[in-house]
């Protein structure tokens, strides 16, 4: 916990004709992060990758571009299969190449005639009301056809007396015929009266019954095209899950060969640098006992090693932000820990709803359960569980409200008042800086209607961010400690923790809650923090202190996201329950619509609004103090198979 | 810019209606218990005012501050994951502004 686990250093060296052995047993084992060796040396190189390295590649781009060509989704594995079942089975992959290139070929013809069609009735249906048979709109010498719209309100008298032409007209369609030495006083005319010429469509037939085939054909290519469709998801169907197994088994045996590839040989040896955590050395080192091979063991070295998280397994879902931020540094504190207690926690106290937070673990729990071969998605949802827990207790022992509805007044309407359902449970306690009205004692639960709990959540929020902020520069103290001096420590960290307690000690005497002195101490207190940063820092250290303020009134989104979401969900009731609710059965139906919209939105504004906030409390405030990153993580050679497995070979 | 005119325009209206408000002034007569009344009612709507202005404008501020920010950071997402995280500081670090609105109208409110 808080510390990344120790590693230490290994170096494999032996004969390169081992190397195949080797690559097995590390894949077997998983443990050991090789460092890709960088070719500077001389006498050294790079190796080259294992003999059936380049035929599983081979394998592994086409499997990926059928994958790809059948939009093939991964299903969760159903049933592991055998890695000699794959390898027997991988000649029928040419025939599935072959004929999703068909389909998919046969597909795109289909809809390149489709678009064709689609053209061409586009062009007919501007003369739909034309009765002349198309083929006599072109195709003359010496007479010039001009075929168009005109809006109908035109006034076409004078076109129509002109006894050298020919005019035809139907609704807004018109189509005049003239000799062509006069065509261009004629087109003139025309456009004097709003003609708009539009080209003539190809074929023969009256526009009406060429309209009428073409639109058969379009429907017989529309069903060739679904059929094709069909015929391709079909082929993903039943090909799908063997190709995501074979995908997986090539990729593993790709993986496999490529050992080489990051290891340091000369024409007869090899040479492996690599990381393998403390309390797993001797396990390999059992292992490794049946191979031909030379290795050393180092516990105590200068390198930087790579980070493995070692968290308990409830807080693991969490180290997914700790990686989002940034990797730790070995010798920095690993914040998931923290984090795993703190972003529920806000999120909980955000949210702060009974209703939503049930939701939220059912949500989380169905996104697991969905997901639960795809480790990122599952994590999400797991970390939604934990943070939906966390909203329905503070929603029903802070709060007492569910889906924005507080839950005392449930037990005033029906008629009993005790327990949950009572306006106020436990004993009553006071809160300094509030003012209370007369006759007004504070009890939980907090009712986020009423001014005073609004102004005791804004408070609280400020305070969790003074000891939210305390402990991310306690923890940057020692950080600085171990990896500079102590004299970093102080004035880096310790300076801004002065700065921090002494301004807030001199706030607290300053409304009276401390006596008189305390104001002078806490001014002395933050000078001296203030001097300690400008010594330590320079000029960044008076400019970053009014940041550490900031930082803290930051967290009064705790108490204001709170509110607000309350405020939403108490309207959506609201418009729902007492202004509709009311106004017959239409209203009611309208009522029940709004009012899954309106929890609907606040639900999920609850996932991304307070989920973000929540981070971002986490990450600008709290991490900056004493999270600085940019360690390597872990990741031992070998392939984790989900679909496939190996045939264990009895010995 | 049609738009910004608008705007202006529109905060104008807003600033010479909140001068012709009726404002009563208990001074001139103390003795008159409606007039004290009317005259608590009057205040008590500036100070509503006066905190939707603190949070109104800082909302507007740090919303023009972010939409600068949230499309860079998107671009730079779409070009590289790795750089979400970095993108979600940047994108919330004016996000503090309307904090500080929202802490001067709770003060606003509470105190006055």
């Amino acid at each position: 916990m808080l510390k990344s686990e120790k590693m230490s250093r290994m170096t494999i060296s032996g004969h390169k004709k081992d190397l195949a052995d080797l690559s097995k047993l590390l894949n077997d084992q998983n443990l050991v992060h090789v460092v890709e060796y960088n070719n500077q040396d001389e006498g050294f190189g790079i190796g080259k990758s294992l003999d059936y390295g380049e035929k599983s590649s081979d394998f592994l781009v086409k499997l990926r571009s059928v994958i790809k060509l059948l939009e093939v989704e991964a299903n969760p594995p159903s049933y592991l299969k055998l890695d000699s079942e794959i390898e027997s089975e991988i000649k029928e992959l040419e025939s599935i190449i072959s004929q999703a290139h068909d389909l998919k070929e046969k597909q795109r013809d289909c809809d390149r005639r489709i678009d064709e069609v689609n053209n061409s009735i586009e062009q007919l249906e501007e003369f739909e009301e034309l009765d002349i048979d198309i083929k006599y709109l072109s195709g003359y010498s010496s007479i010039t056809v001009f075929a168009g719209n005109i809006p109908t309100e035109s006034d076409l008298s004078t076109l129509k007396s002109n006894s050298s032409i020919d005019l035809v007209q139907s609704g807004d369609n018109v189509v005049v015929f003239c000799a062509n030495e006069i065509s261009s006083d004629i087109e003139k005319d025309l456009l004097n009266v709003g003609f708009r010429s539009i080209d003539v469509p190809e074929g023969e037939g009256l526009p009406k019954v060429m309209l009428n085939s073409l639109n058969g054909k379009l429907s017989n290519l529309e069903n060739e095209s679904a059929g094709l469709l069909q015929e391709i998801q079909l082929l993903a169907t039943r090909n799908g899950d063997w190709l995501v197994a074979c995908e997986e088994h090539y990729a593993a045996l790709s993986e496999k060969s490529s050992l080489p590839l990051k290891l340091a040989t000369s024409e007869n040896m090899f040479v492996l640098d690599g990381w393998v955590p403390s309390n797993s050395v001797s396990d390999l080192q059992q292992s490794l006992q049946g191979l031909d091979i030379y290795y050393e063991v180092d516990n105590n070295s200068s390198e930087e090693p790579p980070i493995k998280l070692d968290n308990p397994e409830v807080a693991k879902p969490f180290e997914l932000f700790t990686k989002l931020y940034s990797t730790p540094k070995h010798w920095e504190f690993d914040p998931t820990m923290i984090i795993f207690i703190t972003y529920p926690l806000f999120f909980g106290l955000m949210v702060g709803d009974a209703g939503y937070g049930f939701a939220y673990i059912l949500f989380g729990h169905y996104i697991l359960s969905k997901f639960s071969y795809n480790e990122a998605i599952a994590n999400l949802g797991r970390i939604l569980r934990t943070a939906g827990i966390y909203t329905f207790l503070f929603g029903t022992f802070v709060y007492a409200e569910a889906f924005g509805q507080s839950f005392y007044n449930l037990g005033n309407t029906l008629g009993f008042n005790s327990g949950l359902f009572a306006k106020y449970y436990g004993p009553s306690f006071d809160i300094p800086l509030i003012e209370k009205a007369e006759g007004f004692s504070w009890h939980l639960p907090i009712h986020k209607f009423d001014p005073h709990g609004a102004q005791l959540m804004l408070l609280s929020s400020i305070l969790i961010g003074v000891l939210h902020i305390s402990l991310g520069l306690i923890l940057g103290f020692l950080n600085e400690w171990k990896h500079h001096d102590l004299k970093h420590a102080i004035y880096a960290k310790l300076s801004f923790f002065m700065i921090l307690w002494g301004g807030l000690l001199s706030l607290v005497s300053l409304v009276g809650l401390l006596p008189e002195s305390f104001q002078s101490i806490g001014l002395v207190v933050m000078l001296t923090g203030l001097a300690l940063a400008i010594i330590g820092e320079g000029v960044v250290g008076l400019l970053e202190f009014p940041t550490i303020f900031s930082n803290v009134i930051s967290y009064a989104r705790i108490g204001a996201i709170g509110l607000s979401d309350y405020g939403l969900a108490y309207t959506v009731n609201f418009i729902s329950f007492s202004l509709l609710w009311p106004s017959g059965p239409a209203g009611m139906i309208v009522a029940i619509f709004v009012m899954l919209i309106g929890h609907l939105t606040v639900f999920t504004l609850g996932i991304i609004g307070t989920g973000i906030n929540s981070l971002r409390l986490q990450y600008v405030e709290f991490f900056t103090k004493f999270v600085q990153g940019g360690g390597t993580l872990y990741s031992p050679f070998g392939y984790i198979r989900k679909y496939t497995k190996e045939k264990e070979v009895t010995p | 810019m049609n738009g910004k005119k608008n705007l202006y325009i529109l905060a104008a209206m807003f600033f010479v209606a909140l001068l012709t408000m009726p404002a009563v002034s208990a001074e001139e007569h103390a003795d008159n218990e409606e007039t004290v009344k009317a005259a608590e009612a009057t205040s008590k709507g500036y100070i509503a005012i006066g905190a939707a202005l603190a949070v109104g404008l800082a909302g507007i501020g740090t919303g023009l501050a972010q939409s600068n920010i949230g499309s860079a950071a998107i671009g730079a997402v779409a070009e590289d994951d790795k750089n979400f995280t970095n993108g979600l500081i940047f994108t919330a670090i004016p996000e503090t502004i309307v904090i500080f609105g929202l802490v001067i109208s709770a003060l606003i409110i509470f105190v006055l």
